[in-house]
């Protein structure tokens, strides 16, 4: 697990809790019903600490029976939810309110009913005229679009905003379609101009409360009783789901998604076994439908690497016939190439597992494994308990729905620099490859071929960034995790400057790799963060970040000292000696371990195999000074 | 079990008070954490546990263990 601010992530009270996880990553929480989710929370309350998530509900609807259900699905992906509910109605207030400010949140949720919104037109859908009805709409788009505004300059929170469920039965209705802009078609609208505006918030989400009833049908979703005796229509099964749903975005937000698939291969990407069958006798592809069952979940996969998910396989095989079937069915949509690390052979599999991680330079608690044997699956999740297990059910056919039941491949967006993410694995096996082609270390780097552009974060890199700071944990210097609207923050701060850097070699363009945070105060420029993608690690790319720092820190004549402190973890240790070899003298003072540099012992280190490019991070000032 | 034992104990669950402190005779007025919204919870957990769909005037009556066994029994022998 990632280590989070506030919270030890060592120690008996984080065991508790890692515990209680371990458990409900092996529940079926689609079947624990209201019995199994107060047990829950009661084991919950029951725990003293854990890594901390502050949800904030506002809205016009009770929303009082809602936490639970939330804190129950974020205890399974690693956050112990706490809740502030805000005054019934007063949504806008709220964000003002000291209470408020006070809790912080980290997640705001947003749930409006149009019925209690605008009580009059909505009971009067039916005999206002068109134009009436899309000025109603802009509205209501305006008024949320306005609230949307005043929260993200009240809270450094992501913020969901529930959309508006379609009226099950229109009043008119089957005539409702005939007429211009009839009920259905203003609720389709108001949701779809919802995502669209809200899409320029790189700090909101829409949470899609339409479309989860609809998942769950709308006779289950919504109860009319509670919404007249208490201003609440969602039934506990709609509470539930909407419960996964918030974890999925806190994912997303905090940006923790696992990183890498790793899956069976017979009877898991095609029926049969390959050993007996033989590459001809496998069922994958066009023909009876059980082989389609399994080519559409091929299908679902491979959409999961263009997320920027790393695919893996690990299987008892001889590798030969593997990849011989991969040759020769050439209709399946997955080919060998798709893998970035696979471990094909007769060892037990929490040692495939392990090997995977260690080649892919990733956590062990970075992969989930799909497997159609249970006896695996229970191996796993005893040898493993930190990896996510995903048993196939009996019929391939609900294969893809078990895939999409999967929380933890959750990202807010999908960059750039995920779709290429298994091709730049790719790259760096061929890397290495090449490496052990070369005697020295100085001509291999050479060789590499590499450039480096160094300078500030702009806002369309941000995403990038931030994904970063919540998933970097080697060449990390401080592991500060700052959220997306603290790095908005800071990009807006005269004090702070957010670097980045970006690297190409011979073999393909890395994308942005590292980045660090300078904080100026008087006469001094603190190095507050630092990181570095494990991708770039071992070519001397920190180096020339320093040494583009040390030339930003020498060309602002009012600062005299250049300040740094390292922040030991579990996993940081390639970073541990970074300041000293580049010149860092540690400081005396404080318990931790400080470092300082002063302008006079300023000192450019030699690494002339990469060529660099920098642009001054004090731009913007000028600009505007 | 008897069904006045079970909705005791699911009483008890949903408003996490201990099952000493609820008997066959409690009402809501005796026990503080018995609020409307617990109420609801209460409605929704029985719902639940006997399979039962109560209207919103029955709603409003299930303020106490005789009224909550008296109506579950009018609805198993319907």
């Amino acid at each position: 697990m990632n280590t989070r601010l506030g919270f030890n992530p060592s120690g008996p009270v984080a065991e508790e809790f890692a515990a209680l996880r371990a458990q409900l990553l092996d529940t079926d929480m689609t079947s624990l019903g209201s019995a199994g989710y107060r047990a829950l929370n009661r084991q919950l309350k029951a725990l003293k600490d854990g890594p901390p998530l502050r949800v904030a509900y506002l809205g016009n609807v009770t929303l009082n029976l809602l936490p639970p259900f939330i804190a129950a699905h974020c205890a399974r992906e690693g956050w112990l939810a706490q809740s502030h509910i805000g005054n019934f109605g007063q949504h806008f207030q709220e964000l003002r309110s000291p209470e408020f400010s006070a809790f912080a949140p980290d997640i705001v949720l947003l749930v409006l009913s149009l019925r209690l919104l605008r009580p009059n037109a909505m009971a009067n859908f039916t005999s206002l005229s068109a134009p009436v009805r899309q000025a109603l709409r802009d509205d209501v788009l305006g008024e949320i679009e306005s609230w949307v505004n005043q929260a993200l300059s009240a809270t450094r929170a992501t913020l969901l905003v529930a959309n508006f469920p379609l009226p099950a039965v229109p009043a008119l209705g089957i005539a409702d379609s005939a007429h211009a802009y009839g009920e259905l078609e203003f609720h389709m609208e108001l949701n779809l101009e919802l995502a669209r505006r809200l899409r320029a918030y790189s700090r909101v989400q829409i949470l899609d409360v339409n479309r989860i009833a609809s998942r769950l049908g709308y006779a289950q979703a919504f109860d009319e009783r509670m919404f007249h005796i208490s201003k609440m229509d969602w039934t506990e099964a709609l509470m539930a789901s909407i419960g996964q749903e918030v974890a999925r975005h806190v994912i997303g937000a905090k940006g923790t998604a696992r990183k890498c698939l790793v899956l069976d291969i017979d009877n898991t990407l095609w029926g049969g076994v390959v050993g007996e069958d033989g590459p001809a006798g496998i069922r994958v592809g066009h023909g009876d439908a059980e082989s389609e069952a399994f080519l559409a979940f091929q299908q679902r996969i491979r959409s999961l690497k263009d997320r920027g998910i790393l695919l893996a396989l690990c299987s008892k095989n001889n590798p030969a016939d593997v990849e011989e079937a991969f040759r020769l069915r050439d209709e399946m949509p997955l080919r060998l190439e798709d893998f970035s690390a696979r471990s094909i052979n007769w060892e037990p599999k929490h040692q495939g597992l392990a090997a995977i991680a260690a080649d892919l330079n990733i956590g062990i608690d970075a992969l989930v494994f799909i497997d159609d044997n249970p006896a695996e699956i229970a191996l796993i999740r005893q040898m493993l308990p930190m990896v996510e297990c995903v048993l196939l059910p009996a019929d391939p056919a609900s294969f893809v729905a078990t895939l999409d039941g999967l929380t933890s491949f959750e990202k807010s967006a999908v960059l750039a620099d995920d779709i290429h993410k298994a091709r730049q694995y790719q790259e760096e096996a061929e890397r290495s490859r090449f490496s052990s082609r070369h005697d020295s270390m100085d001509e291999y780097l050479t060789q590499l071929q590499m450039e480096v552009s160094m300078g500030p974060v702009d806002a369309g890199s941000l995403q990038r960034v931030h994904q970063m700071f919540a998933k970097t944990n080697q060449f990390n210097v401080t592991t500060k995790r700052y959220t997306l609207g603290e790095l908005e923050a800071m990009l807006h701060s005269p004090e702070h400057h957010l670097g980045m850097a970006a690297l190409r070699d011979r073999f393909g363009d890395l994308g942005i790799i590292a980045s660090f945070i300078l904080v100026e105060d008087g006469t001094g420029l603190h190095i507050d963060s630092l990181l570095m993608s494990c991708r770039a690690l071992g070519r001397g790319v920190e180096t020339a970040i320093m040494n583009f720092i040390k030339q930003q820190f020498n060309q602002q004549e009012h600062l005299a000292v250049l300040t740094a402190e390292f922040v030991p973890t579990a996993k940081n240790k390639p970073a541990a000696n970074y300041f000293t070899e580049h010149g860092f003298r540690p400081a005396a003072n404080g318990a931790g371990q400080f470092y300082a540099l002063h302008k006079n012992d300023v000192d450019i280190q030699p690494c002339d195999w990469i060529k660099t490019k920098g642009e001054s991070l004090w731009k913007m000032q000028k600009e505007y000074g | 079990m008897e069904n006045a034992e079970r909705i005791r104990l699911i009483v008890s669950d949903v408003l996490e008070v201990d099952a000493g402190k609820i008997h066959a005779e409690s009402h809501q007025a005796d026990i503080a954490e018995w609020d409307s919204l617990a109420q609801l919870r209460i409605v929704t957990a029985l719902e639940q546990e006997f399979g039962v769909k109560p209207t919103m005037r029955e709603i409003a009556e299930l303020t106490s263990i005789p009224a909550i066994t008296r109506y579950l029994e009018a609805s198993f022998a319907q």
